[in-house]
């Protein structure tokens, strides 16, 4: 990365800086707050989440370096923050997704709810249920189209750990009720 | 397999994420930067070569961004070769590393708690922040006591600090409360991402459990508040795991501290 003179920075107001941050949460909030949602499942909780990466990511504009995409950068920042979260909140294991779907088993039969349900939505409930540790994997590699190089720097994970918790978490979802019918 | 996720991909990003939501994130951020905190000093101070590269990584966005419209490079993003290929050549940057200190500075941590608990204090913990040039102190001691001494034991571990040649360090001194989420505090939390943010959670979280009285840990997070509005501090209780109604009577409306500002406090039920 071609390096630029001090005075070149001092130009940049925060005004500029905060264009920039608007051009980037215009182009990487979505992905951002769905990163987060897959870690919460909370929609309130996600958007709090976005709301702080992208205020770090104002206030720690200067610090960057550039041999990382600015997409990784903002999805290291969302998986440590929602983590971060989870990890306070004693919620790494959110239940709560999984009390509406039981609500739902409660009305009718399961079988009826599959069928009732998109398989698309199955599909990602399937994942959304899934340990975090594998559910975040998957999520970058078929979300958010992460190489294994990639989701190993933004996990701060080994890349063999990284291939293990993809193939078990692949395996995992044949397993899921949910999706078992649909994969074989 | 893969074309399923693929499905799944984009029904999750039609159907998981609106126009509202963005708009929401945008306007929040936006009034945050606006309304919220003056920009640190020891941004100021920060070294020249973060400023360097700092300027070639903004020149090199802008420049990057500058014919892709955000519609155009979103639509981008979501195409799973177009988009790893758009992010690589996108705007690129890296985060900032915890700093691992060096024995010089751990020796220098260690002979300024000596020299506070000579002067009478109790020290929860104390220790440098290389990343954001600041000396963290935990001090134990009562509420009432702090909020008349704090700019009184700020000035002293200024001239601590400052003592060993690192002028250059802002201080902060909180009150440490034993007990409390606070004790789970350490350099390789505080010193890693998402430094003064989770740093800053810590602390008022325990201050939090403080006023209530409570033995659990709070599950909390600090956002922003409303234009020209005080700050919020967000309580999550998991109906599963807390009891609602008595954690909703032991809340203050507001948490006052002496070093971070004032909190309204709200509540977010989880599971209901």
């Amino acid at each position: 990365m071609e390096e630029k003179s001090v005075e070149d920075i001092k130009d940049m107001s925060n005004k500029s800086k905060q264009s920039f941050l608007n051009e980037l949460m215009e182009t990487h909030a979505k992905k951002v707050y769905l990163l987060a949602y897959a870690y919460v499942k909370d929609k309130g909780m996600a958007e709090d989440i976005s709301q702080d990466v992208f205020i770090k990511c104002f206030r720690y504009l200067d610090g960057f370096r550039g041999d990382a995409a600015i997409s990784s950068w903002l999805y290291r920042i969302t998986v440590n923050q929602s983590k971060d979260i989870l990890r306070r909140k004693k919620l790494a294991q959110l239940k709560y997704p999984l009390k509406y779907f039981e609500k739902e088993q409660h009305s009718e039969s399961t079988e009826q709810s599959y069928i009732k349900k998109n398989q698309r939505e199955q599909v990602l409930q399937a994942v959304m249920d899934l340990p975090i540790k594998y559910r975040e994997v998957l999520v970058l590699f078929y979300f958010y189209d992460q190489k294994i190089e990639e989701i190993s720097k933004t996990l701060n994970e080994k890349e063999n750990t990284i291939k293990t918790r993809l193939a078990r978490g692949r395996d995992k979802l044949k397993n899921h009720p949910m999706i078992q019918e649909r994969m074989i | 397999m893969g074309d399923m996720f693929k499905e799944t991909k984009q029904y999750y990003e039609k159907n998981y994420y609106d126009q509202n939501i963005h708009d929401h994130i945008k306007k929040s951020v936006n009034e945050e930067i606006n309304n919220g905190r003056k920009k640190s000093i020891r941004t100021h101070n920060r070294k020249s070569y973060y400023l360097a590269t700092a300027a070639a990584l903004f020149i090199a966005v802008l420049i990057g961004t500058s014919f892709l419209s955000p519609s155009v490079s979103h639509v981008m993003a979501d195409l799973p070769i177009i988009g790893s290929i758009f992010d690589s050549e996108e705007e690129k940057k890296k985060i900032p590393k915890k700093v691992n200190k060096n024995q010089k500075m751990l020796n220098e941590e260690e002979e300024i708690k000596g020299k506070l608990r000579e002067m009478g204090h109790s020290i929860g913990l104390a220790f440098y922040l290389p990343y954001e040039e600041i000396f963290t102190v935990g001090i134990k001691i009562e509420k009432e006591t702090f909020q008349k001494t704090h700019a009184e034991l700020e000035q002293q571990v200024s001239k601590l600090v400052h003592s060993y040649g690192r002028e250059n360090y802002e201080v902060e001194v909180f009150r440490y409360i034993e007990g409390t989420h606070i004790e789970r505090a350490s350099y390789d939390e505080w010193g890693d991402w998402p430094f003064d943010l989770g740093r800053k959670d810590d602390i008022i979280t325990s201050y939090l459990e403080d006023e209530t009285g409570t033995s659990e840990h709070l599950n909390t997070s600090i956002g922003t508040g409303s234009k020209n509005g005080p700050n919020i501090i967000t309580v999550y209780a998991d109906t599963s795991e807390t009891d609602v109604e008595a954690l909703k009577a032991s809340l203050p409306e507001k948490l006052k501290t002496v070093n971070f500002g004032t909190y309204d406090i709200n509540i977010k039920v989880l599971g209901e």
